[in-house]
């Protein structure tokens, strides 16, 4: 169990990123998570987040330097094995959260 | 600008993110362009670039001041972290919101722990300055603005007899009779009167200080006792039971160690006017920390602070012995609805139709007193006033001084971050932000240094009562309270204002880019501004130097004033007999038989007597009619004293010419007098006093005495005093009164003599308390203690201020030096010589120096105004101190200077101009 605790983006982030295989850099991410959610999401915000889960060992990155002349560079994110024990931790949490809970939301809505 | 948000993201990012970014935010821009238009997708690059440009502010600062750290990204968790709260910060500060000053805070928290000296320099100077004035303030707030510790306090005032303007003294009890009668401002009016108490019993028999009061007494205070009643009327009735004790809490608790029931108790105990041992009966305890008024008490009892109070009944006496008989202190309440102007008229008109009733004792020295009143709080501290004000101000020096140094610090740094602010200006915060976030930063800073300040305060508090003289009025009010705090916390918000928004000018007046594209910044400008501040600096200390050279050379001076007689190895042991010792004769034998025990005492030389020995005794001065004075001259008022056998000898005052007294100058010889030097010097200048005649002016009896020996000059109440005419008379020619001090001269240092004293008083008199045994040294001691403490405090605070400002002189010095290391460089190359480089780089320091020099002494010359009245025996512009300042100071300035100049002159011309 790793003691930092996920945020809201950072978690949407790693979902994103795990989503996207070997596809994951800000751009790729930011689209992913506005299609899935419907929200706007800062790109430099992801960007961040990106570096931060980084920098916490849930993500590694190699970076990649088209060859055309467009000369874009993109830095390109995959999970650790890290980042997949802390998204399945988080799934249980959130899991365990959620159970018991159907009957009360649906009748509610 | 895109040149500029580049630079700035490769600098914050590291070269590869900072272009990883822009070549993916490009990608999204164009993304967004086809789906929501050009215009919508440059809102939203604008948008990003601000958000990731605080974010790279952050990592930039971040790896900047910590240079070991790998250049490329990642950059930490926590500078991350930190990019985004700045963020957040910036994103509110667009709307008014509560929570970005907090932010703020713990930003400049951040901050400074990076720079842990510039934090810890500024804190401590501050710490220094605020812990100065606030430990000052701490004792004005006590002593000058608390209010008095009774209810209603400002309808208190004191009572008593004025000559002109002077302060209310004490009044007769026929006054004080004749204004309780027809007062009409007056709620209540009520007088003291000193007495003590000897209690029996015990481990061993005590004095207590006890102050008779009249029925009123409670009124006025408005304070009840905790256990028990107050007094009563009748109390006072004729033919009451005035054997009647209210004890204070703190003896209460001391000798009685709280006993519950003491409500009722009776004690064995004699008064200084009752006839041997009497019982007494407790009826009250006073509450904790209830104090008698100071205004009240009497300075000269030598016991403190009172301890019990019984009823003073001033009814029944025959009006014509109460004109003569004593002196009452009294205070009283006005009624709601009268001012101290009203007051005032009354006791003056009645002083005048009592001054016509009476016109034969409104003569001689007392013509022209009226009655006066006062508010009681102005009349407790006015004495003290002046002094506090003066070291307060000392300390506000201080507090300048440690100010500017301060200010100082904060241009310098704000010169380094110019670049910082060039870049959050580029992001688009704008002027009030940059200006808040110093302001932030500098006055958390500045509390930090307070809450320091605050510590030394405290400490000072606690320190305080032991080096203030005892009689110095409410020292146990002298604490830190919350107005004290609030004091700490205002200078201190001010002085962080005010050093965050000059240092913050530097960087909202220049523009962004220029600031961005240059390394340096607008030195010129800052180092005026520097060099102002320290020539300010200068001149302060300099100001504080020499009020504190004038203090320590007066004070000096005053310990070596010769006192007239041999302070050392001379013992004071106070004597009050009680009323039982009812002649005369009795006294003797009292006297003589002490002297012997005394004498046998090993250790001790030479026993004699006297009623008011120098030095805080008291004294009394009697007017003298001279023989062959012109009859129509008023009588001269001479200090004079009843003395024991052997009296000169034992304090070591010289008999200069005729002789001592012999055993012989009994009741059946001829009436002899001893007169000092001073009074021969003054009434028979130029011939000899030997031979000459006196006499009492109120003696009824008319004797005239004869002076048979002249003996050398003393200082009776202070070293500070000017020689003050005496005459002795020997104690077998006059009563003994019952009150006297018992001198001992000793062989060698008299410690461990006090309990064989005291056994010896005990073996006449088993009953008779011995409060104090002292020496002579820490009687003089305590005398000067007011001049000592005024010494040490400034001298302390100008000390401080030296240190303050020579570190201001050496930082200004090394940073006029380190920008000019290439100009240095150059002339070293060119072939400039030492003392060429030495004079490039102090010639500026040296130019403030002098300035700071002179107008600092000036202003000294000016101040020392405050100083005039505190000075003993050095003019205010005693030339070798101002000199002596000058030169230390001067020389200390230099040393200051010179290790940066040293710097200079071993500077290598080529590694200088190769960073270039």
């Amino acid at each position: 169990m790793t003691r930092t605790a996920l945020g809201d983006l950072e978690h949407r982030v790693l979902l994103a990123t795990l989503r996207l295989k070997d596809q994951a850099y800000s751009v790729s991410v930011v689209l992913e998570i506005e299609a899935r959610t419907g929200r706007e999401v800062a790109q430099a915000a992801v960007f961040i987040a990106l570096r931060r889960l980084e920098a916490k060992g849930f993500l590694r990155s190699r970076l990649e330097e088209e060859p055309d002349e467009t000369g874009h560079v993109r830095r390109y994110f995959k999970l650790t094995a890290d980042g997949l024990a802390k998204l399945r931790e988080t799934r249980r949490a959130l899991k365990s959260l959620w159970q018991g809970v159907a009957a009360e939301l649906d009748g509610a809505s | 600008m895109n040149g500029l948000v580049h630079r700035l993201l490769r600098w914050g990012l590291g070269e590869v993110d900072g272009r990883v970014f822009m070549s993916e935010m490009d990608e999204l821009y164009r993304h967004k362009v086809e789906l929501e238009g050009r215009a919508a997708a440059e809102r939203w690059r604008r948008r990003e670039l601000f958000r990731v440009g605080l974010h790279a502010v952050a990592a930039g600062i971040r790896r900047a001041s910590a240079p070991a750290r790998s250049p490329l990204l990642p950059v930490g968790p926590r500078a991350q972290r930190e990019g985004v709260e700045i963020h957040r910060a910036l994103r509110e500060s667009r709307g008014p919101s509560g929570g970005d000053l907090l932010q703020d805070i713990r930003l400049a928290w951040r901050t400074l722990r990076r720079r842990p000296v510039f934090g810890l320099l500024v804190v401590g100077t501050l710490g220094l300055g605020i812990g100065g004035a606030t430990a000052l303030f701490s004792v004005v707030n006590g002593v000058l603005l608390k209010p008095l510790p009774y209810p209603k306090p400002e309808r208190l005032v004191q009572v008593g007899s004025v000559w002109g303007n002077s302060r209310p003294s004490g009044m007769t009890p026929p006054e004080f009779l004749a204004l309780r009668a027809s007062t009409r401002t007056f709620a209540a009016i009520a007088a003291s009167r000193y007495t003590a108490l000897d209690v029996a019993g015990g481990e061993e028999p005590e004095r207590l200080s006890v102050s008779a009061v009249t029925a009123n007494y409670f009124r006025v205070v408005g304070v009840r006792p905790a256990l028990g009643r107050p007094f009563v009327q009748a109390d006072f009735a004729a033919g009451a039971d005035r054997r009647i004790v209210i004890l204070s809490y703190d003896v209460w608790q001391r000798r009685w160690g709280g006993d519950p029931t003491i409500v009722g108790a009776t004690l064995r105990a004699s008064e200084q006017r009752s006839e041997g041992m009497l019982t007494y009966t407790v009826v009250g305890v006073m509450p904790p920390g209830y104090r008698h008024p100071e205004s009240m008490e009497d300075q000269y009892s030598g016991l403190g602070d009172t301890q019990a109070w019984m009823p003073l009944a001033l009814e029944g006496t025959p009006e014509g012995e109460l004109w003569t008989a004593f002196r009452l202190r009294a205070i009283g309440r006005l009624t709601p609805g009268q001012s101290i102007a009203d007051a005032r008229t009354e006791a003056a008109s009645l002083a005048t139709v009592l001054a016509t009733r009476h016109p034969e004792v409104y003569t001689g020295s007392q013509e022209g007193r009226s009655l006066g009143v006062a508010p009681l709080l102005d009349y407790t501290v006015e004495s003290r006033r002046s002094d506090l004000l003066l070291l307060f101000g000392g300390a506000g020096l201080l507090l300048l001084i440690a100010a500017a140094n301060v200010l100082s610090l904060f241009l310098t740094r704000a010169l380094e971050r110019t670049r910082e602010s060039a870049i959050r200006t580029a992001l688009g915060a704008s002027a009030f932000r940059i200006v808040r976030h110093f302001v932030v930063e500098s006055t958390v800073l500045a509390l930090l240094g307070s809450l320091v300040g605050l510590g030394i305060a405290g400490i000072a508090v606690r320190v305080l009562p032991a080096v203030l003289p005892a009689d110095f009025p409410r020292v146990d009010a002298v604490t830190v309270d919350g107005r004290v705090v609030l004091f700490a916390g205002t200078v201190a918000v001010l002085i962080g204002v005010l050093c965050g928004f000059l240092s913050s000018l530097l960087h909202t007046r220049r523009s962004t880019g220029w600031s961005l594209g240059s390394r340096g910044g607008e030195q010129r400008g800052t180092a005026r501004l520097r060099a102002g501040l320290v020539t300010a600096e200068i001149v302060l200390s300099l100001t504080l130097l020499t009020g504190a050279g004038l203090l320590v050379n007066s004070y000096a001076r005053l310990q070596r004033v010769d006192p007239g007689f041999d302070a050392e190895n001379l013992l004071l042991l106070p004597i009050r007999l009680p009323r039982s010792y009812d002649t005369d004769e009795q006294r003797l034998a009292f006297f003589g038989g002490l002297d012997g025990r005394l004498r046998s005492v090993s250790g001790v030389r030479s026993v004699s007597w006297i009623e008011d020995p120098p030095m805080g005794y008291g004294n009394a001065h009697p007017d003298v009619v001279l023989q062959g004075a012109d009859p129509n001259t008023e009588p001269v008022s001479i200090l004079s004293h009843r003395v024991g056998p052997r009296y000169f000898r034992t304090m070591g005052i010289p008999i200069l010419s005729g002789r001592d007294f012999e055993r012989e100058d009994d009741a059946s010889g001829a009436r002899v007098a001893i007169v000092d030097q001073a009074m021969a010097q003054r009434y028979w200048p130029g011939l000899n006093p030997i031979g000459r005649r006196l006499r009492l002016a109120r003696d009824p009896d008319d004797h005239w005495w004869t002076v048979i020996g002249m003996a050398g000059g003393i200082l009776q109440s202070s070293p500070a005093e000017e020689s003050y005419p005496h005459v002795y008379f020997p104690y077998l020619q006059n009563a003994v009164d019952l009150r006297s001090v018992v001198v001992l001269r000793t062989d060698l240092e008299p410690v461990g003599l006090a309990r064989q004293l005291r056994a010896a008083v005990w073996e006449l008199d088993s009953d008779l308390p011995v409060p104090v045994i002292e020496r002579m040294q820490d009687r003089i001691g305590d005398v000067l203690r007011l001049p000592r403490f005024r010494t040490l405090l400034v001298t302390m605070f100008a000390l401080a201020a030296l240190i303050l400002s020579l570190a201001g002189i050496y930082a200004l010095m090394l940073y006029l030096v380190t920008g000019r290391f290439r100009e240095i460089g150059i002339r070293i190359a060119l072939g400039a010589d030492t003392r060429c480089v030495l004079w490039t780089v102090s010639r500026q320091s040296l130019l403030l120096i002098g300035l700071g020099t002179v107008v600092g002494l000036t202003l000294a010359g000016i101040a020392s105004r405050l100083l005039a009245g505190l000075l003993f025996g050095i003019s205010r512009f005693d030339v070798p101190t101002y000199l002596t300042v000058a030169v230390v100071f001067d020389v200390a300035a230099l040393l200051g200077c010179l290790p940066p100049a040293l710097r200079a002159v071993r500077l290598e011309p080529t590694l200088v101009l190769r960073e270039e």
